[in-house]
């Protein structure tokens, strides 16, 4: 209810209009996203600043303040011009973009392998990031190698705000210091931990445990948003338990468990692997995610929404799948998101007779086409459901 | 102010399709719409 009658009511500066599949209102700090239709779009359009007077007992604003799209300001906020350009259908959401190959760890389990000499220059990944704002996207993730050996990281990290997306930075934590923490532009930061000192250890090297706990430490000293990411594999079995206190500890919202892939490094080092049933019920029981960006939506399997900018500059639909559509200096984002090839659920020919479908939605592609059949079955997602 | 008829649906970020937890439309309950 508003009570007080002085002051406006202003657009909370993390809330953006979108038109998705719809017209929509991003919050790029929480990462909610709301459906709203054109009237309503009109309103927040034209209204980023309300006198409170003006204001009657109003179920409708109340419902904007209570989800934080609108806040109580003493002076009127500036008025903001959103890129209102309808994205095509499904639409571009999260663009996935590998800054560099460059990495301080060689980790057994790295599905891109031994690093190469590839990085993007600062200006075509800026122009992205305007290509991404005007396709109405709504999340950019920053992966490496080790993003944070990026040479302009910092660079980079200064001109995110601006943005009216929301910024993920996937990384193995090592490098992090105390203000580096501080100083972060990111939503939200997935850090890689592979068990607990053993098991960590083994995966990524001597001495990185203690480092990548202690960037943790560092990020959520700063309060930044934190989720942790896992492999399971053969050493790290019977760390979850005491992994699951940890984070606890932490009060870490996100973990994401998974099976490694079978690419890159971890082709050869398949010993530690363990098997899918196994590694199925561990992900069961300790996952707290969903699919993220990678998720399949609509009629669609994985990755419906989403693209992937390789540090070589090749567009592809994700890091795993090699099937470079172009590359930025010869394709704009726009062609590339049209030109992509979309796999629908109905194509699925082992698992659109399946009565899970709807539950697994067919999982992992590159798992499938790993198996023998890009359009076949994903044997973890299998396990996944049988579990 | 006059008021339309005004929707906001909360959806889940990645998946509006399959999870729509509720709707809200504002316009007869509150008396806000003009058509």
């Amino acid at each position: 209810m508003v009570t007080k009658n002085t002051g406006y009511l202003s657009l909370n500066k993390d809330c953006s209009l979108k038109i998705l599949e719809y017209p929509s209102i991003f919050n790029k700090q929480t990462n909610e996203l709301f459906k709203i239709n054109e009237n309503t779009l009109d309103f927040i359009k034209n209204n980023q600043n309300i006198k409170v007077d003006e204001i009657e007992n109003n179920e409708f604003i109340d419902y904007l303040i209570k989800e934080k799209i609108y806040e109580r300001k003493t002076e009127p906020i500036e008025k903001r011009n959103f890129q209102l350009v309808p994205s095509p259908s499904p639409s571009l959401r999260y663009l996935l973009i590998h800054l560099t190959e460059d990495c301080n760890l060689r980790c057994k389990h790295c599905y891109l392998g031994d690093p190469g000499n590839n990085s993007l220059p600062f200006e075509d990944v800026k122009n992205l990031l305007n290509e991404m704002e005007s396709s109405q996207g709504l999340t950019v993730l920053f992966s490496g190698g080790e993003p944070l050996k990026y040479d302009d990281f910092w660079k980079l990290n200064e001109i995110l705000p601006k943005y009216n997306m929301s910024f993920e930075l996937l990384s193995n934590g090592t490098l992090i210091t105390e203000e580096d923490a501080s100083q972060l532009n990111i939503n939200n930061i997935q850090i890689s931990l592979d068990g607990l000192e053993h098991g960590h250890e083994f995966m990524r090297g001597v001495g990185t445990y203690k480092k990548t706990v202690h960037g943790i430490k560092h990020l959520l000293n700063a309060n930044n948003s934190v989720s942790i990411a896992t492999m399971v594999h053969k050493n790290n079995l019977d760390e979850f338990g005491g992994m699951k206190k940890l984070l606890d500890e932490y009060d870490i919202k996100k973990w994401i468990v998974s099976h490694p892939f079978d690419a890159g490094r971890w082709e050869n080092n398949q010993d530690y692997a363990v098997d899918k049933k196994a590694a199925a019920n561990i992900m069961k029981r300790y996952s707290k995610a969903d699919g993220g960006p990678h998720k399949s939506c609509g009629n669609y399997a994985c990755g419906t929404h989403l693209l992937t900018m390789k540090a070589n500059g090749d567009y592809s639909s994700c890091s795993l799948l090699e099937d470079s559509i172009g590359n930025m200096r010869e394709m704009s984002l726009e062609n590339a998101w049209e030109k992509k090839t979309r796999i629908k659920l109905s194509e699925l020919i082992e698992c659109s007779p399946c009565k899970t479908i709807q539950e697994c939605r067919g999982g992992c592609r590159y798992n499938a086409q790993k198996n023998g059949n890009i359009y076949g079955k994903d044997p973890l997602a299998c396990e996944m459901i049988e579990v | 102010m006059k008021w339309k008829m005004m929707e906001i649906e909360k959806v889940e970020n990645e998946n509006p399709v399959y999870s729509v937890p509720w709707i809200k439309k504002f316009c007869k309950s509150g008396g806000y719409c003009t058509d």
